[in-house]
């Protein structure tokens, strides 16, 4: 093995653990506090794969951000942190079987089909080059220009709908 | 490129190592005679009063949404500053619109008072 896959493989099951410790901690505040763990892990994948910009973003929006935003909700809506809740209900044992029907069959279906036999190729672009290009490609008429657009749009909804729904009702009707 | 990262992987293991060995080490050489006062919670040397896991205002929330939005807005506009000088006029006309769009979220936010302190 290569130095490369043992930190891969290091790194996605510190990845998988955590992601287990988020669905199945009964405290939901180090829940989300494994779900930091989960990201970070995410982003050292994507530094794996050489995809820098991602990475940095996944650090920056996923963990700067989302993470302290739903630290923020459980401190919000619940009335205290340390909110014992058990994560699972009676019907467990069945979502567990039917999850892992649907995963034997996803995996046999992805695993004779032509995507998971591609072989990586790195990228020709070399240190800032691939952001230049990614940014060219991002604002080409012909390349992503409409969906750069549309991202712009859903913000926009976003941030009017979770002000609008996070927003006192009386602050908001004075104007 | 990779290379890169192997710097500040090792930059990261090393933040990591530090304050844990300094942890570490301090449980193992300090003495432990916990008494109810050394045990009490304090903050800033006040005495505490009333339960301390409050809940939050929700304007903090607000504010953190905000900064969510802008910062994911930044993140669509920083491969357009990279690449700005390979750019022709209608990226920069595409780019305007995309920051004009999030200006009339930004006006709309303002004029609600849900920037204002309450």
């Amino acid at each position: 093995m290569t130095p490369l896959q043992i930190v891969f493989i290091l790194v996605s099951l510190v990845t998988i653990l955590s992601a287990i410790f988020v669905v199945s901690l009964r405290k939901i505040f180090h829940a989300a506090l494994w779900l930091i763990v989960t990201l970070m892990g995410v982003a050292i994948i994507f530094a794996l794969l050489e995809a820098s910009f991602f990475a940095a973003v996944q650090i920056l929006v996923y963990i700067g951000a989302i993470a302290i935003i739903l630290i923020f909700a459980i401190m919000l809506t619940r009335n205290i942190m340390s909110d014992d809740e058990i994560q699972i209900n009676r019907s467990w044992g069945i979502v567990m079987l039917l999850v892992l029907i649907f995963a034997v069959i996803f995996i046999s279906q992805l695993s004779s089909s032509a995507v998971i036999s591609t072989t990586l190729v790195p990228l020709e672009f070399q240190g800032q080059e691939s952001i230049i290009a990614f940014g060219e490609g991002l604002l080409d008429p012909a390349g992503y220009a409409l969906p750069f657009e549309l991202a712009s749009l859903l913000l926009l909804g976003a941030l009017v709908g979770g002000v609008y729904i996070a927003m006192d009702k009386k602050g908001g009707e004075n104007k | 490129m990779l290379n890169q990262w192997l710097y500040i992987g090792i930059f990261f293991i090393i933040a990591m190592f530090l304050p844990a060995v300094a942890i570490f080490l301090a449980r193992l050489l300090s003495p432990k005679k916990p008494t109810k006062i050394k045990n009490s919670v304090y903050e800033c040397g006040m005495e505490t009063f009333d339960p301390t896991w409050i809940q939050f205002k929700i304007q903090y929330y607000l504010y953190g949404l905000i900064f969510l939005i802008f910062d994911v807005e930044i993140v669509f506009l920083f491969p357009f500053a990279v690449a700005y000088g390979n750019l022709a006029l209608f990226a920069v006309v595409e780019a305007i619109i995309f920051i004009l769009i999030l200006l009339g979220g930004y006006l709309y936010v303002w004029r609600k008072d849900a920037l204002t302190w309450q």
